[in-house]
This record gives structure tokens, sequence and C-alpha cells, in this order.
């Protein structure tokens, strides 16, 4: 009765029997070993920028927090938990932060600015900052890009206190690199922002 | 390539493997991304699933961009408190108009994990991971077994995701959009064997405004927007982009018909 569900089962019973086939260890040797990704993935949840396809990686190699338009704050439970778990547990050496062209959250946001009030409900809250930004940057490719700095510098900012709370989390934290991306809709491509 | 990636190998290699990924697209699929770009998306699922990186959620479906609109964080948490989780949710539902929200959990989860030690501690960890585990800890305390956990954990989540889109009308106080069944979908995906399993399912209905019946004194004006249909009023197709205004037919955009707010006259 529900197409979409059936379809989403059968293509993941496709894929792993494929892998089944060709590589019958898999499976039962990523259960065994714990996930050590490299890099922590902050992007988008638009569904035009699944990061392992744009990337061409496999399941082990990035470990993925996507929101509305690729934001980051302390204050976020949701995403700093994320960024602490990363740096501290899975000890990651880059964090990214990926904002897209066409970004829904960029273009609500102008609209706020625009018609002079933000959406009603939750993601009228979350776009808080976006749309301060967006006061200042009123040209979208713009605000895109100083969306995805200042990403990057509160993550920055806050992988540096961890190193400050916590001493043991030092070293872990000197490693990290946290560099900002966009990937570009027309043409498939990610670049660096800035 | 800029210099700072040519030094950078973990990036140089991400860039590589995204400009071979989508040369490989342009020949195949010449035009492919504009096209992509100019149109909106049109994902039927909302994937709520954990940040693991071993559970990138296309391609363990084998999806393609477009397919999946994506939240993940530790151990696939939803809470209306949340406004980050409860935001994705909202414009799934409300703009995306997503007709199902899967929530995955998976074996060997993190998050179950370290809820376990907390209780085994007495104490949370330090720092944001604490609070964010803060429910997941309070079900280890119930459910000991990791499979018993992970599974409520799915549950928990997909019975929260089903208030939350039933509380909609909270978001939409004028009543102005007419919503779409969402089926929301808990599932666990195994990775001892890479599949997905269905735990259980809710069908839910956002609050519906109630049609007006006698329309006699109300006219319908269509928000500012970008429809796919020329809306056309006095005769004569209005201009791109379609400003707020009384049409004669119903414009539509993204294969739904816009929904006018009544203007009473």
């Amino acid at each position: 009765k529900d197409l979409t569900m059936a379809h989403l089962l059968v293509r993941n019973e496709e894929w792993a029997a494929g892998i089944d086939r060709i590589h019958p260890e898999a499976f039962p040797r990523m259960a065994t070993v714990p996930q050590r990704p490299k890099v922590l993935w902050i992007g988008c949840a638009d569904s035009r920028v699944p990061e392992s396809v744009v990337t061409a990686s496999v399941p082990g190699d990035i470990f993925v927090h996507r929101n509305i338009a690729n934001q980051f704050s302390a204050d976020d439970r949701n995403a700093a938990s994320v960024v602490q778990y990363a740096v501290q547990h899975l000890r990651v050496s880059h964090v990214l932060i990926v904002g897209h062209s066409h970004c829904g959250g960029v273009e609500a946001a102008l609209e706020a600015v625009k018609s002079g009030r933000p959406p009603s409900g939750p993601i009228g809250e979350w776009l808080h900052h976006l749309i301060h930004l967006a006061k200042h940057y009123p040209e979208i490719t713009e605000l895109t890009e100083v969306n995805v700095i200042s990403a990057v510098n509160r993550v920055g900012n806050f992988i540096e206190k961890m190193e400050c709370l916590d001493p043991s989390v030092g070293e872990e934290a000197a490693r990290v690199t946290v560099v900002g991306m966009v990937y570009e809709l027309e043409t498939g491509r990610l670049r660096e922002a800035g | 390539m800029s210099g700072y990636a040519q030094k950078d190998t973990t990036i140089s290699n991400l860039v590589r493997r995204n400009e071979d990924w989508a040369a490989g697209i342009e020949r195949i699929h010449p035009g492919a991304f504009p096209r992509m770009a100019r149109r909106p998306q049109q994902p039927k699922v909302l994937w709520i699933g954990c940040s693991d990186s071993r559970v990138p959620e296309s391609v363990i479906t084998a999806s393609v961009p477009g397919d999946i609109f994506v939240h993940r964080n530790i151990g696939n948490q939803f809470s209306a408190d949340d406004p980050s989780a409860a935001s994705v949710v909202q414009f799934a539902v409300q703009r995306l108009r997503v007709s199902h929200v899967v929530v995955v959990g998976h074996t060997h989860c993190g998050g179950v994990a370290a809820a376990f030690e907390a209780v085994k501690d007495g104490l949370p960890p330090s720092g944001p991971l604490g609070g964010w585990l803060h429910h997941l800890i309070h079900l280890a305390r119930h459910h000991p077994d990791a499979t018993d956990l992970t599974e409520a954990n799915v549950v928990s989540a997909i019975d929260r995701v089903r208030d939350f889109i039933e509380k909609m009308e909270y978001l939409d106080p004028r009543g102005e959009q007419e919503f779409q069944q969402v089926t929301v979908v808990g599932m666990v995906y195994e990775l001892e064997t890479g599949r997905l399993r269905e735990l259980g399912r809710r069908e839910v209905w956002p609050p519906q405004e109630e049609a007006d019946e006698d329309e006699s004194d109300t006219a319908t004006v269509y928000e500012a927007g970008r429809y796919e249909n020329p809306p056309y009023a006095n005769g004569q197709y209005a201009d791109e982009p379609y400003e707020d205004g009384v049409y004669e037919n119903k414009p539509y955009a993204n294969g739904v018909y816009a929904t006018g707010i009544p203007v009473y006259v």
C-alpha cells in the first residue's frame, strides 16, 4: 500500500545484497569495528546536498549533522553535542561547514527581512541569526558565504572553549581544522568559502 | 582548487572525489545540475537519523540528490523543544509537503552506549552532550538492553514527531494552509546486515482549517510567489513574480495548488 516506503526498503535491500555479494565480510566487520571518520560535515538538510553522494564517500567516512541552513551555535545543544562528540570521542581531524546555493533557509531569511516579520513557529526562532545576517547582506550569494564563515568562526570558538574546560581534550582540539565550503547546485561542485 | 586545499590531503581528497563525481554526472546526464538548480526541491521523505558515519541515508537507500530531506543528530532524537529538529519537521511538512517522516535508529549507536555509561556511572557526560542525552539516559534506566533501548528510543521519537505535527495549528494561526497526511515511520538500521527494518508507524493529519462554505463574501488572494502556471486576472496573465492578488485560476507550485488567503469583503 505504501509505495514510498516500499521503494525505500527495496532499494536498501538491493544495495545491501549487492555489498554482500561483492564484499561478504563488509557488514559484519562494520558492526564490530568502531567508527573512525576523519571528517564531521555540518551541512544543510536540503535533499539536494547528501554529503556522501556528492563526495562519493562510503559508510564510515563522514560523521554528519544536517539542519536548516547549516547553522552552528554553542547554545544549540543539538549541534554542540555533535561537535563535542566528534572532537572528543571520534577525534575527527576536520569539521566542514557546508552551505549551498538555492538554500531555502537563506531565502526564507531574506523574505523575513523584506516582509518585516519572521516565519511563525520554530522556523522563525531557528532563523534568528540568519535573519540578522540577512539585514547586512541582502544579496543571496554573499549571505550564503557569510553564513558559512560565521558558522566556521563559531565552531572554532566552541572547540577552543572545549579545550579550556577540559584540558584532556587539548590535544584533539588542537588537531582540528575547521573549513567552510559552498556546494554549487548549478555545477555539483564543492568550493571553499571566503 | 585553492592552495589551501592542495596542502590539506583530507580536504583535497574530498574535493577531488566530488569533482570526479560531478564530472561523471555531467558526462552521463549533461544539463542535470543546472536543471536541478532551477527547480525547488521536492523530496517525499524526511529522514531523522543518527550522525553516525556508518548510516548515510542516501547511500544505504541508494537514493539520489533530491530524494530525502535529512536531519541527523546524536542518537536520532526528536523533541518539540529542540528548535533544530522542530524547524526541520515544520519546514518538511509545511513547505516541502513531505508524505513521510522516517526516524531511523541503528545498532551499535554511540549515543545509546553513552546513555548506558551514564546510568552506570550515575552521572551524565559533561558538556552539551550530557544535556543532549537527557531523554535517552532516562529511557536507559527502563530499558537496560541495547536492542530494547534502541527500539524504545525510536518509538519514543515517532510518537513525539506525531504529536508535534498534530499540534502544528499553532504554527499556522490563520489556517492558510491545507496540509497533507503524513506517515511517521520508525526504523532500525542493522549494521550487521546493512538492512533497514520497520518498527512501527503513525498516521497523522496536521490540523485542517474547515473550508468556508459560504464564499460569497470572501475573495481569494494568493500569496506572492513563483507559480508554475501563469495566474491570470481580468483576462490578462500576471507578470512574474506573481504578486499578491485575486486570480481567476488556482496557481500552483511544486505540484500543489496554492491556498488562497480568504479576504473578507
